[in-house]
């Protein structure tokens, strides 16, 4: 009751709330626009809002941050290119959709699961704020590190067919990962003498060349260039069969929730877990997965918004950022005298409230302005392919390069696309990948924590494994492994199948 | 057996195997080294290890499946077949002398010229539609990025 008041006022407040709009707005444009991620845009919006009043600047951020995590699935759905590494997965089924002519089933999809997940995040930071922070409290190291693993392994059940393919494909992602300066100790590795691999492969142009030049070419090689492009669809699925999806999309927004609570983890791990989660509970998908599924578009989008609500709960309790955005939405704090921590929801209870009704606010506008934007923005895959495609060729380089301003990130975008490319031709997907690309670094500064801490107990083994946390995701990690060897899926669907009759 | 050493899976698979173990003695190599000035639980080759077994292991996985299929006489995997690959290497390799153009011909005349050597590649004949895209795009872009958003273009 005393949060429902406490909210309430700022959704009268029109300064509040056009600020708010102003701000999905930009987020809308900039999370489309490949290279120019959410974070990106509120590091902007956070050096003008430093003279601003506290809850008009949470208001502008949280207007961009919500529908910036969206938005990125825009160019994921119609060009094949993530706005936003969150929109990976989104990418999977939303690009054969529009391939198909559903460019705009997708996107409608996209919008009202990214409501539902957001919505969903930010009641549970609402409501649950203090039990989720105790919880994730409790991971340590070495539960990080085996949270990654669980990822790599259910990711492997992505990739089309192999889970041996899509492991393979995982494991060079965390390879690259490790390449440039030791997190630990400073020292170079893996650069083989490359001054400039000591910062490390640059995610963004990573991601851009893997999925937006990769398509570029895989359509130049298929021929696809030499037709027209796709239609947009106008099929307006009946608001029954939409909702459809609400049951399981609530299951993904929770995975994406606590996903989103544990430091460092981040949206692309929650959208990678829950289409995972997808992929098995879905036993009849409208298609297969990869395909075009409308369920896979729904899983990602879901999970990952959630993860707004869930990466501002350790940042608010305990002053840890969830993830990239959080952590400069921090500096905002700081800059107004706002101290984050155990004690804020105490202390700060009216800048608590302005958090979640801009946060609310921006749900409410990520659906109008995705529901009324997608019809306009779909047209985009009606251009010709020939046309399309050199002008995606520039975005891309435009994407790579608006990062950093290097023309070396061009240069990492370019060999990604080829790469991507040839996994492709062979077979492998580009998504697990990529998970490996963003969660390597994560598992190996946790895997060596994890080894050093247990090193100085009594009993090392019991240390690292012996913890409840730890034994569950062990057990999830490994049975994840097993149920995907042949040998034992062919004895378990002989089972099954005898159990049939 | 000669049928087995076509399968792409087994190809991978050995492959992945070789770079597995390949990173196992480069890290194990370095972690030597690195145990002068670092303890071992510190050493940034120690993950690596772990990556290097992992690889084996999938490696492993790889050759076991695409010799089950090869046995079998199953199809591949869906892979792409082996057409248009001269096609991409020339989009990639168009890209790559777009992006080396960069620097000495500046964003707008160099995405121009893209564009246009682009689309006549893929197949646009439309003459008028070339120019009107090889000139309006590269100027609009321009227009977005670098003066609507600040954005630095190469």
């Amino acid at each position: 009751m005393e949060l429902f008041s406490g909210v309430l006022p700022y959704f009268i407040d029109l300064r509040f709330v056009l600020l708010c709009l102003a701000g999905a707005a930009a987020g809308l444009f900039v999370g489309a626009i490949p290279g120019l991620s959410v974070s990106m845009a509120t590091a902007l919006l956070v050096s003008l809002t430093y003279t601003w009043d506290t809850a008009d600047a949470l208001a502008a951020i949280m207007g961009v941050y919500v529908v910036g995590v969206f938005s990125g699935a825009v160019s994921a759905i119609l060009i094949n290119i993530p706005g936003a590494p969150s929109s990976v997965v989104t990418a999977l089924d939303g690009y054969p959709l529009a391939r198909r002519g559903e460019a705009y089933k997708a996107l409608l999809y996209a919008a009202v699961y990214s409501f539902v997940g957001s919505l969903f995040g930010l009641l549970a930071l609402g409501l649950l704020a203090r039990p989720v922070t105790a919880l994730a409290l409790r991971f340590q190291p070495m539960d990080y590190f085996l949270l990654a693993l669980f990822g790599l392994a259910t990711v492997g059940s992505l990739s089309s067919g192999s889970f041996a393919k899509g492991f393979a494909s995982a494991l060079l992602g965390v390879f690259l990962a490790l390449i440039g300066l030791d997190s630990v100790v400073g020292t170079p590795r893996l650069t083989f003498g490359v001054d400039r691999l000591n910062a490390g492969i640059p995610t963004v142009p990573a991601l851009v060349g893997l999925f937006g030049f990769a398509e570029v070419l895989s359509a130049a090689a298929a021929g696809f260039a030499d037709g027209e492009g796709g239609g947009v669809g106008r099929e307006r699925p009946p608001l029954r069969t939409v909702l459809r999806e609400l049951p399981r999309a609530l299951y993904y927004a929770s995975i994406g929730t606590l996903v989103g609570a544990l430091p460092g983890a981040g949206t692309p791990v929650a959208a990678f877990l829950a289409y995972g989660e997808a992929r098995r509970i879905v036993k009849k998908p409208s298609r297969p997965f990869g395909e075009g599924a409308i369920e896979g578009v729904v899983a990602s989008e879901s999970a990952n918004n959630a993860c707004v609500g869930g990466a501002l709960i350790p940042m608010l309790t305990l002053g840890v950022p969830g993830d990239a955005v959080t952590a400069i939405i921090l500096s905002v704090f700081y800059v107004h005298g706002l101290q984050p921590g155990p004690t804020f929801l105490m202390r700060s209870a009216e800048s608590f409230h302005a958090i979640l009704a801009g946060g609310l606010l921006g749900s409410v506008f990520l659906l109008l302005l995705g529901l009324l934007a997608a019809p306009r923005i779909s047209r985009v895959v009606r251009v010709p392919r020939r046309i399309l495609l050199p002008l995606v060729t520039v975005l891309c380089v435009i994407g790579a390069y608006a990062c950093s301003s290097r023309l070396f990130d061009v240069g990492v975008m370019l060999v990604f696309g080829v790469l991507g490319f040839l996994l492709r031709r062979r077979g492998y997907g580009a998504a697990p990948l990529t998970l490996g690309l963003v969660l390597g670094g994560m598992m190996d500064a946790n895997f060596r924590r994890a080894v050093s801490l247990a090193s100085t107990a009594p009993n090392p083994a019991a240390a690292l494994f012996l913890r409840p946390i730890t034994m569950i995701l062990l057990v999830l990690t490994a049975a994840t492994i097993v149920l995907n060897i042949p040998a034992v899926r062919c004895a378990l669907s002989r089972g099954k199948a005898a159990k049939d009759g | 057996m000669r049928g087995g050493l076509k399968n792409k899976t087994i190809q991978d698979g050995a492959a992945v195997l070789l770079a597995g173990l390949s990173l196992g003695v480069y890290s194990l190599v370095s972690f030597r080294r690195a145990a002068v000035q670092t303890a071992w639980i510190l050493s940034p080759w120690l993950f690596p290890m772990l990556l290097a077994v992992l690889a084996v292991l999938a490696g492993a996985a790889l050759l076991f499946a695409g010799w089950r299929a090869a046995a079998a006489d199953s199809a591949e995997a869906p892979a792409e077949k082996g057409r248009g690959l001269p096609r991409a290497l020339t989009v990639a390799l168009s890209a790559a002398a777009y992006v080396a153009l960069l620097p000495a011909l500046r964003f707008v005349p160099a995405t121009a010229l893209f564009l246009g050597a682009m689309m006549v590649f893929l197949g646009e004949r439309r003459w008028l539609t070339i120019a009107a895209v090889a000139l309006a795009a590269p100027l609009l872009l321009y227009a977005l990025f670098a003066l609507g958003l600040g954005v630095r273009l190469p």
